[in-house]
């Protein structure tokens, strides 16, 4: 008898009235779903890499004045004290290069390199390294005080290095993570935005390490390095000390791809 | 369903099963499980250290979160005294004292804030 | 059933199933932002939307894939299939911010337009291990939208039940360009045991019941039967169909369902014709044949739905010899009336 009442239950969605054991069951099935939901919940939001404390002054502006030079890529060199300066990298909005907001400047004055400019941007920072994003050419003034010269770049080794080439905007701070394959077509518009490509790589100590990268002859790349973005590879190529940051020049039908996953940070 | 959306949907699945089960199997052998492992503090972000009278050893256990850092030592007036060098980064540093120094600051030029202040 | 089109036909039952979906949704992304702003204070905000939403999705549509073949394997569940739509056009909302945020975080504001920096910012197309994975999303997210954008009974009438099935059983292709979009993204970048054991948990379940439901409903399928002389097949005792409800065999491939209404029999195809949800295993209401799916209704003795519907089906013709009932295979025109069999 209580079999034929069970399977007289039928449900139909427009009328109000349910079974009891049809009941049981959908309240047995909405709080398995809605637990196993959260505890995919808790596992997914758990056991996320810890993301660094890069930082991007989103809406707060900073005025940074110093001496214009490019190395080959445009940099600030500002004063810290009387023996210490920081090469600060400038950099566009979204995911373009600064050449095009030191296109009008640039018209005022013979030659930008070795000037002494006033910039208003957003800055980027991360692990001893700055930036700066110039949003507007209206913020950027020239100076007129007397500048030291910018040093020539002084050569250090040849070296093979294993890294990852990331867009620096990115890396050092507006996202987190700003490498690896999920970044990687961001960091390809970067980089062909004419941002300056940099090589990441973790040197014996476990300290991170930073190559701008450049042609045989420094000149910047943009265009032709976009295959080996986002991903492990060999670089090999002479170093040189910019200052604050170090420049290698490459060859970039010789970079190897490693076919593994990014490990960088 | 009718009879051919039945049949369909059995060979999708057995279809689906062994192609995605396949390419899975492919694609976690190449995944690497050792480089996720939550990176472990060690100790504070920033500790200095003096020693041997005139050598003040600075560890950055993470990178500072601003765009510059000079250190600076405190003379025994507790005014700011001679630049010592620039923090770059996570690392370990090491900087020469004067004779009356009680301490170390680091001062970030850029916006012109203290970062951190040790006395010995 | 609908003779206009609103928006949504609004009953208890749906507000209440409504009600759950949001509360899971929500809770679930409290509980990722919450707890990854504890855990992993220096993350970016777009970076928790994009992850909060994306695996939300995902496990929704798991709920949605396991609902079919649970029903299939055990009526009871056949409430949850009956506003499964919503769940689906919720599952396409979280899917959709996942992918907007991914989109105007990783492609716009550069010298590319966004969709064409989708297909060209990553070229290994010949890789497994380096493919583009933003590829595979994205397509998963145009499947998502059109299936939820023809999510309605408008949709359904228009394009015929067959083509709109067709089209939304490409959720299947979806589902595997989904797993494959996080196993060669995500997961490549975030390896964790515990989220890749989720998604093989899942894979398992999903795969798992769909082919066991497949089994069970190929078994009533290959069926054969005897032919009398005539060439009428004998299907079963009159005393095997219990009043009110409905005993399903196969005719000439096609599913036929014999209900016994006050002793009388009546055979019908067994498709609904709003769904093709399986008639024989509903119930005669109020003297009308029942889909367990959505309760569409039709009359026993002439496969028609009651007036002002419009819905018909096949009938069949029936004959009972000595206790035994026995079915004419050749499907008479939907809606043809045939008299009932008294048993």
């Amino acid at each position: 008898m209580l079999e034929m009442e069970e399977k007289e239950e039928f449900y139909i969605g427009y009328l109000d009235e349910v079974g009891e054991k049809t009941k049981k069951t959908l309240k047995r099935f909405v709080f398995t779903a809605l637990g196993l939901l959260l505890v995919c919940g808790f596992l997914f939001s758990f056991f996320q890499n810890p993301a660094v404390n890069s930082s991007f002054d989103f809406n707060n502006p900073t005025k940074v004045s110093g001496v214009y030079h490019e190395s080959p890529y445009p940099m600030l060199r500002v004063k810290l004290a009387d023996d210490a300066y920081k090469d600060i990298l400038l950099l566009g909005f979204g995911k373009f290069g600064p050449n095009k907001y030191l296109k009008e400047i640039k018209k005022e004055t013979s030659s930008l390199v070795g000037k002494g400019l006033t910039i208003e941007g957003q800055l980027i920072y991360y692990n001893g390294k700055t930036l700066l994003e110039i949003d507007d050419s209206q913020k950027i003034t020239l100076s007129n005080s007397k500048m030291q010269p910018i040093t020539a770049a002084t050569q250090l080794d040849t070296k093979e290095l294993e890294g990852e080439i990331v867009d620096p905007k990115c890396y050092f701070g507006v996202m987190k993570p700003g490498y690896g394959k999920i970044h990687r077509s961001c960091a390809a518009l970067c980089i062909s935005g004419g941002m300056p490509p940099v090589l990441v790589s973790v040197n014996e100590n476990g300290m991170e390490e930073y190559f701008l990268l450049t042609n045989l002859k420094g000149n910047p790349i943009h265009q032709d390095i976009l295959p080996y973005i986002g991903q492990p590879s060999m670089l090999t190529g002479k170093v040189f000390d910019l200052g604050d940051w170090k420049e290698m020049r490459i060859d970039v039908a010789q970079i190897r791809k490693l076919n593994r996953e990014s490990s960088i940070y | 369903m009718i009879a051919s959306q039945r049949k369909a949907h059995k060979f999708i699945w057995l279809g689906l099963s062994i192609l995605i089960a396949a390419l899975l199997v492919l694609v976690i052998k190449d995944l690497d499980f050792s480089s996720s492992t939550l990176e472990t503090q060690k100790g504070l972000p920033f500790e200095a250290m003096r020693s041997e009278n005139s050598i003040v050893l600075v560890k950055l256990n993470e990178p500072l979160k601003t765009p510059s850092a000079l250190v600076y030592e405190i003379n025994a007036n507790k005014e700011l005294g001679a630049v010592l060098g620039e923090l770059n980064g996570k690392g370990e540093y090491k900087f020469t004292l004067s004779k009356n120094a009680v301490g170390i600051t680091v001062i970030d030029k850029i916006k012109n804030q203290k970062i951190y202040t040790t006395t010995f | 059933m609908g003779l206009d089109y609103k928006f949504v036909l609004w009953n208890k039952h749906k507000k209440t199933y409504d009600k759950f979906i949001a509360l899971g949704m929500v809770l679930y992304l409290i509980l990722f932002f919450v707890l990854t702003l504890v855990t992993n204070a220096e993350l970016t905000v777009e970076t928790i939307i994009i992850r909060a939403f994306g695996s939300l999705a995902i496990i929704v549509l798991h709920i949605i894939l396991i609902i079919g073949p649970l029903t299939r394997l055990n009526p009871k569940y056949l409430p949850i299939l009956y506003n499964r739509r919503h769940l689906g056009v919720s599952m396409f909302l979280a899917a959709l911010v996942h992918g907007l945020f991914s989109i105007i975080n990783f492609h716009t504001l550069g010298d590319k337009n966004p969709i064409v920096s989708i297909f060209t910012s990553n070229m290994d197309y010949g890789s497994l291990h380096n493919f583009p994975f933003q590829v595979l999303g994205f397509f998963a997210l145009l499947i998502l939208f059109v299936m939820a954008s023809t999510s309605h009974d408008f949709f359904l009438k228009n394009l015929s039940p067959k083509i709109w099935k067709q089209l939304h059983m490409l959720v299947y292709l979806a589902y595997a360009l989904v797993i494959l979009h996080v196993f060669l993204g995500a997961f490549q970048q975030e390896t964790s045991l515990f989220t890749i054991g989720i998604l093989i948990l899942g894979f398992l379940m999903i795969s798992g019941l769909h082919v066991i439901a497949a089994f069970k409903e190929g078994k009533i399928d290959s069926a054969k039967g005897e032919l009398d002389s005539n060439g009428w097949l004998k299907v079963c005792y009159t005393d095997e169909i219990e009043e009110s409800r409905a005993k399903i065999f196969t005719v000439k491939n096609e599913r036929v369902a014999i209900f016994k209404n006050e002793d009388k029999l009546s055979a019908i195809h067994n498709v609904c014709k709003h769904q093709g949800g399986p008639l024989g295993e509903g119930k005669i209401v109020d003297g009308c044949i029942t889909c367990p799916w959505h309760g569409y209704q039709y009359l026993p003795h002439n496969g028609q739905s009651p007036p002002p519907f419009t819905e018909k089906v096949n009938t069949y013709e029936l004959k009972v010899l000595e206790g035994i009932v026995y079915i004419n295979p050749d499907a008479m025109a939907e809606g043809t009336e045939v008299a009932p069999i008294v048993c």
